[in-house]
């Protein structure tokens, strides 16, 4: 499985509950990682290319920015500042 | 610059400032004309009253203007209750809308994962721990 960092444009005062559950729910995407707001990593089988048609096709039909990058990464190499919870996701998919 | 004498500089105006005015606090444009338009009626009744019909004028200036403000503020509270709110308020309301956040196996409202650093302060937040040198927390 591949990870990708998924970042957004993400507007103030607009609400993104449904646009997450969607993103989020879809059978391409089999992990997730959501401790920024505007941004995501997933782990998924898929190619960039399909994660961000699919988080294009879920922004459109949430009416938010489609204004985004994925772009695969490696988990291994890391370093910043999170809640305990947020590194003990990246040790378990390094 | 816009020219004091021409009415199309005050059109202007008129637009950018309604362009630029809070969406939700809708009720502030139609506050100002309110005023107007009792200002208008309290100078025709106050200086015009002895014309005939100006004092019906006058009042029915202001009756129709309260009248469409109720019945516009009763259809707004149906259609679009956030044009009588005030911006702060719906901010704040919007920050409890936070998304479940987390990860797919522990989802944490937005609202909590948001707020940690602030209540719990900046000691919850770590560098990563394996990495060498231990633990560096900040």
């Amino acid at each position: 499985m591949k990870f990708y960092i998924v970042t957004f444009d993400r507007k103030s005062g607009k609400s993104y509950g449904d646009f997450h559950d969607e993103f989020t729910s879809s059978s391409i995407i089999n992990g997730w990682f959501h401790y920024i707001k505007s941004s995501y990593i997933v782990g998924s089988n898929y190619t960039a290319e399909d994660i961000s048609k699919h988080f294009t096709d879920c922004a459109r039909n949430n009416n938010v920015s489609t204004t985004h990058l994925v772009m695969e990464v490696y988990l291994p190499n890391r370093q910043g500042r999170l809640v305990e919870d947020a590194w003990k996701w990246l040790r378990r998919n390094s | 610059m816009p020219n004091p004498f021409n009415p199309l500089d005050w059109i202007a105006s008129a637009q950018d400032w309604f362009s630029k005015t809070e969406k939700s606090s809708g009720f502030r444009p139609y506050l100002i004309y309110l005023i107007l338009a009792f200002g208008i009626s309290i100078c025709l009744l106050s200086f015009f009253s002895h014309i005939k019909y100006v004092s019906e004028v006058a009042l029915a200036i202001i009756s129709l203007s309260v009248l469409a403000f109720i019945v516009l503020y009763f259809i707004k509270s149906f259609s679009d209750p956030n044009f009588c709110r005030s911006e702060s308020h719906i901010q704040k309301i919007k920050k409890y809308e936070l998304e479940y956040m987390g990860n797919e196996s522990n989802q944490i409202e937005g609202r909590i994962l948001e707020g940690k650093p602030t209540i719990v302060e900046d000691k919850k937040l770590t560098h990563d721990a394996s990495k060498d040198g231990g633990d560096k927390e900040l």
